[in-house]
């Protein structure tokens, strides 16, 4: 550990806490800094995102066109989907990430603090970039997130600014994953073996594999689109020897663990929050890592489930039917080992255990409709339509954006040493987990009433659903209003009340950073800890 | 100190060679598309150039539809149509078959045919000795050609298929031909 | 009040996989109207109630977990954390479970992929953003795109109540039609970008993808209008191209391929018509088939399409203009394809005379009739087999009947229906030393041309060329005698390269 020491030498402020002024949060390198700047950045990109998302419900909300025109509409679609994913969600966790791995392992900070530092910047580059196309001549990509060719071909000025985007969001997202790998394999205490990681860290260390091998992929798809567009290359075009099709199969090669970037340490999360509230270790530790690595592999080789209707030879319409289903195990083991967890605990319910025992509800009404999409020839009716938007949709909002809830409302006390409130943070919770079924929750009927997805006007008979939809999404939207309040509360001193280093009863049985004061130093584990707390024996 | 440094940076700088081959692996799932579409006939995409004329067995016990179906990608101003819509051929039979295509401008247009086979197991059964998707094809302003394929459903063909769709889609390539 | 029952009712019963059956809006899937689209019905089923099943369960224990392991009810906390017995268990039996729905699965898969024996086949063409139909048996061909009332509904702020407009968004101006308990193999390709074609009565959708072409089947059970839409995004209008289509029984289809069969032929009405008729009529042509992307004032979309207001195209050279909307050009599609004669010369003069523009001429149908392509020439199947085998030898009297109508269209007009030539300008056939000299010097100058004769190796195909040759030596005057098979003529022509 000397070395990580002799490392921290070199920066002589880091003895004298936080620099003053503005500039420190440009050029810090400190852990605890710059996940705040990614969980800042991904809340206000969140709400960017959401705005979207209204536009798209107040344009549905009843049949005929009001507001936007079609293209304008779909450019919505397209951009509120690379916003969400690359410029919430994702950055969301590497946030969480950068604050908590650290504290996790005891380690005194990530590994390459000043490669922390660039990969933010790069990513508030690329995601301004990625803003600035909704100025440009013809308008943002509109083709979807996917940016399918030949249609993402038709962009107008946007096209190669959109596309430099997803490069410098790419190489941000392999510099945190390497960096994340780097801080986990170097930078444990004695006697933090891997097993005995909590599951966030572990999930988190397999996400950045994911990362790793997949980000460059969706690089290379994209730079062929570019290439395809302006140096006369025909990766994707038939009229040069070309085919389209390819380029689906390389995008959902990265697509398809993609997702699971933004799933798996959501798993982690709420296997970190369930067992405090249950007080209770645990169920099934290690089968939860196995389990982790195993849907991590399986999403390598399922891509092509995104594709059954290009028209696939039998044998691979069979072999990715198979395959996916297949994810249903470890999934399904999951669940049921954080059933395990509560069963026969003591639980509470503050708003954290809250979010997490909705998320667990409703991502797995989420898997169910994945399961039932991954039966290839009952997909022909599927894909496409509101039910898949209902599906991935319950994976993210209440799976993915809930659990990141829940680790606000979890840490938040640890991070400001204030005490947030919780009659707001319940009010919070049961507003968004009653808004946000009745925004997707219809949105299953329609899909299988033969509603398609991204369209801007629909017939008649989808109108009541729609509408509904719309509220919820209304009351949805508004709600996490609630959520910027309480941070900022939070932030601001809170309910007043002084919090203890554990927070929550009993919580340092469950990590280190509960061993640690609230809020934490600006410096943390110079000297590693010593005792690791056993969170599962 | 700087020896202790050692594993991390070498784990750094292998999880970086790592994503720069992921980005080569990304370009290697194009050669590797094509050796699968080839395989598995995914897309109905055909080989490129011409097949050896070989002597096959032919089966006289069946006979198997071909039909012929002709497009033009947008703005691709020509006429294009085949004389013959669909043949009844028994599998190792060889048979030509005339298309007719006009540039429909006062331009010389450069256009390429793209063929396409369905049901695409059935591609790698069908072998094409002439076509004019080989190559690209010039026209003159207003030029029309008729230009034979001469192709054989090798025996091989698995009794199932009893229709074959043979496909060709001109696309104008002027503007991005590189002759 | 009523209604806000039902819906709760429904959210309900939908929930539980129960479609509210008095409900006006549909919660379930369909079942449909073919035999796949029941099969998939039934197993969309039974996968949704194995989940409600298991989700019953998991949930069912959490809940109970949670009402009764409260701390607030003083339960206290137990410490175990596995149990490698249960752990097996629930691995296992999600296992059964997958197995057992993957064989209903892949049986219904095997049948959805077994295009084979069909009875009739269609072409599908995605273009932006309408469909393409073209039977390939009946040779019926035509586009089908959103019908007139909903695209004026569909406009931002129409002022139009699409509650008011009869199946709003989900008509179109010529449906599909097809005959019931017919197997209908349908190949899909697309002009453009993607395109996926379903209608969700038939079980299915496909993907349309330019240059490559897929293929599906259906077998419709009961006659009757089934609805459907694009479902893969195809740019801004990729909500506003339906697909309609009709199922009839035999008799009647057959009774709507005559019908369509001879209007067809008949064709475009090409008779004059006046300059404000022109225009009149041109405006809605132009709103359903270029405002959409030119805008219905003309003013275009800045960046992505060029205003027809002032455009240099519109207001320049009248043959440039009716050359590029026939011919289309980048993202402007071949309009020659799409409309009539009438209609094109209807929205081009239209286009220079409205619209903010005012050049002032026009153009009457017939000369655009000229411009299209002519519809080719219909032969009888048989036939067209026999004369396109190159490898089959062809009687004298079967070369002498497609040599003379080859004549009549290919070389009448200079050497003259008779082959009397037109003197001092085109040469007589009869007695010409060419025609009753060596064969093979006939063929050469007829493959290469000469001088004002065309080379004709380009223009027939062997079969017509080997036709002709014999024709000319044998009529008009000539009897030379001999002939010469079209397996010799590809030959040359290969040999020429």
């Amino acid at each position: 550990m000397s070395a990580v020491v002799a490392e921290h030498d070199e920066h002589e402020h880091h003895d004298h806490g936080p620099m003053k002024g503005w500039l420190r949060w440009i050029i810090t390198t400190n852990h605890k800094d710059i996940g705040t700047l990614y969980l800042v950045f991904s809340l206000a990109m969140f709400f960017v995102g959401g705005a979207m998302a209204m536009v798209i419900r107040a344009e549905l909300f009843e049949p005929g066109m009001q507001f936007v025109e079609p293209q304008f509409f779909n450019s919505m679609t397209t951009m509120h989907a690379l916003v969400m994913v690359f410029g919430a969600v994702m950055p969301a966790f590497v946030g969480l990430a950068n604050w908590m791995i650290p504290l996790m392992i005891g380690a005194p900070d990530m590994a390459l603090p000043r490669m922390n530092n660039m990969s933010f910047w790069l990513l508030v580059a690329g995601v301004l970039l990625l803003a600035s196309t909704l100025f440009m001549e013809g308008g943002a990509p509109a083709g979807g997130w996917t940016l399918y060719p030949p249609l993402v071909l038709q962009t107008g000025k946007a096209l190669p600014f959109a596309i430099f985007s997803v490069h410098l969001l790419g190489v941000s997202s392999i510099m945190g994953a390497i960096n994340i790998i780097a801080t986990i394999f170097n930078m444990r205490a004695p006697a933090m073996t891997l097993m005995k990681m909590p599951l966030f860290v572990w999930t988190w260390l397999i996400t950045a594999f994911l990362l790793i091998a997949i980000m460059p992929v969706f690089a290379g798809a994209v730079t062929m689109l570019l290439t395809d567009r302006f140096f006369n290359t025909s990766f994707f075009d038939a009229a040069g020897g070309g085919d389209p099709v390819l380029y689906q199969h390389i995008f959902w090669f990265f697509g398809h663990p993609e997702v699971y970037v933004m799933i798996l340490p959501t798993f982690g999360v709420a296997s970190t929050i369930i067992p405090v509230f249950a007080r209770k270790p645990l169920f099934g530790y290690s089968s939860m890592v196995y389990a982790t690595a195993s849907i991590a592999f399986l999403s390598f080789i399922v891509w092509a489930h995104h594709m059954f209707t290009v028209g696939m030879p039998i044998a691979g319409e069979l072999y990715f039917m198979y395959a996916t289903m297949l994810i249903a195990i470890p999934t399904g083991v999951k669940v049921f080992n954080w059933t395990a967890t509560m069963w026969k605990g003591a639980m509470t319910f503050e708003t954290p255990m809250l979010f997490s025992i909705s998320f667990v509800v409703l991502f797995t009404l989420g898997g169910f409709t994945g399961l039932m999409m991954s039966i290839a020839p009952v997909d022909f009716q599927y894909h496409d339509t509101y039910f898949i938007v209902a599906h991935f949709h319950y994976t993210l909002v209440p799976a993915s954006i809930f659990i990141l809830m829940a680790a606000g409302y979890y840490w938040l006390p640890k991070w400001t040493g204030n005490m947030y409130n919780e009659k707001i943070g319940q009010l919070h919770f049961w507003l968004s987990v009653i808004s946000v079924n009745i925004l997707f929750f219809p949105q299953h009927f329609l899909g299988l009433a033969g509603m398609p997805r991204r369209i801007p006007d629909y017939a008649i008979q989808f109108a009541d659903w729609n509408m509904i939809s719309s509220i919820g999404g209304f009351i949805f939207g508004l709600s996490q209003l609630l959520f910027l309040y309480i941070v900022i509360d939070t932030i601001r001193g809170g309910t007043g009340e002084k919090v203890t280093d554990e927070v929550w009863e009993e919580a340092s049985k469950h990590g280190l950073e509960w061993t640690l004061p609230s809020p934490p130093p600006y410096h943390t584990f110079t000297t590693p800890p010593v005792i690791v707390p056993s969170e599962h024996h | 100190m700087t020896e202790e440094k050692k594993p991390k940076n070498t784990l750094v700088r292998n999880l970086f060679i790592v994503a720069v081959l992921m980005f080569g692996f990304g370009y290697a799932l194009v050669p590797l598309y094509n050796v699968l579409c080839d395989i598995t006939g995914l897309n109905g995409k055909t080989e490129n150039g011409a097949a050896k004329e070989i002597a096959y067995d032919i089966d006289l016990t069946r006979e198997v539809t071909v039909e012929f179906i002709t497009s033009l990608n947008e703005s691709t101003p020509m006429i294009f149509n085949t004389e013959t819509k669909f043949l009844k051929v028994h599998p190792g039979e060889y048979h030509t078959v005339n298309f007719y295509a006009e540039n429909k401008t006062d331009k010389a247009m450069i256009a390429r045919a793209i063929p396409s086979i369905s049901p695409g197991i059935a591609a790698e059964f069908f072998k094409k000795i002439q076509c004019f998707c080989f190559t690209e094809q010039k026209f003159m302003p207003h030029e029309g050609k008729t230009m034979p394929v001469k192709f054989v459903i090798e025996p091989k063909l698995p009794e199932k298929y009893k229709t074959v769709t043979l496909s060709y889609t001109f696309f104008d390539n002027t503007d991005r031909s590189v002759n | 009040m009523k209604k806000k029952t039902q819906l709760l009712a429904g959210l309900v019963l939908g929930f539980l996989g129960i479609g509210a059956a008095q409900a006006d809006y549909q919660l379930n899937l369909m079942r449909g109207v073919t035999k796949i689209s029941n099969d998939l019905y039934d197993l969309h089923m039974l996968i949704l109630w194995i989940c409600v099943f298991i989700g019953l369960a998991v949930f069912g224990a959490m809940f109970y977990s949670i009402y009764h392991h409260r701390k607030s009810k003083g339960h206290k906390a137990a410490q175990f954390h596995e149990n490698t017995t249960v752990e097996i268990i629930w691995t296992i039996i999600p296992t059964l479970i997958l197995v057992g729905m993957a064989i209903p699965a892949t049986k219904t898969l095997m049948e959805l992929d077994d295009v084979q024996d069909s009875d009739m086949t269609i072409k599908v063409t995605g273009w932006q953003w309408k469909w393409e139909y073209e039977y390939l048996d009946t040779g019926i061909h035509f586009f089908s795109s959103l019908d007139e009332a909903s695209n004026k509904a569909r406009q931002v702020n129409s002022g139009i109540d699409p509650k008011t407009v009869p199946n709003y968004l989900l008509n179109v101006d010529n449906p599909l039609v097809v005959p019931t308990k017919k197997k209908i193999r349908f190949v899909f390709t697309a002009a453009d970008v993607l395109h996926s074609w379903w209608v969700p009565d038939l079980g299915w959708k496909k993907d349309t993808i330019p240059g490559f072409i897929n293929e599906a089947w259906t077998s419709v059970d009961e006659p009757g209008t089934y609805r459907g839409q694009c479902t893969e995004l195809c740019g801004k209008d990729h909500g506003f191209m339906p697909i309609v289509v009709i199922a009839m029984e035999q008799p009647e289809y057959d009774a709507w391929v005559k019908k369509t069969q001879e209007a067809a032929a008949k064709g475009a009405d090409l008779s004059d018509q006046s300059k404000a008729d022109l225009i009149a009529k041109g405006a809605a042509v132009y709103n359903k088939n270029c405002a959409t992307c030119h805008l219905e004032s003309g003013a275009g979309v800045a960046g992505a399409f060029p205003a027809i207001t002032g455009s240099p195209v519109v207001i320049g050279d009248l043959q440039a203009q009716i050359n590029l909307v026939l011919n289309g050009k980048g993202a402007m599609p071949a309009f020659g394809k799409m409309l009539n004669a009438s209609e094109l010369a209807q929205v081009i003069t239209y286009t220079r005379n409205a619209l903010g523009n005012s050049v002032g001429d026009e153009v009457q149908p017939k000369a655009i009739q000229e411009l299209l392509p002519q519809p080719a020439k219909t032969q009888s199947s048989e036939t067209v087999k026999k004369l396109t085998e190159t490898s089959a030898d062809l009687t004298m009297d079967e070369l002498l009947t497609e040599g003379e109508a080859v004549y009549n269209t290919s070389c009448a007009s200079c050497h003259m229906g008779d082959g009397a030539g037109l003197a001092g300008t085109f040469p007589a056939i009869k007695g010409s030393n060419v025609v009753t000299g060596n064969i093979d010097t006939q063929i050469d100058l007829m493959i290469n041309g000469k001088g004002m004769m065309p080379a004709f190796g380009k223009m027939l195909n062997p079969t017509e060329f080997a036709a002709v040759v014999t024709y000319t030596r044998n009529k008009l005057g000539n009897s030379v005698g001999d002939s010469v098979q079209p397996a010799k003529i590809q030959a040359l022509l290969n040999g020429q390269g």
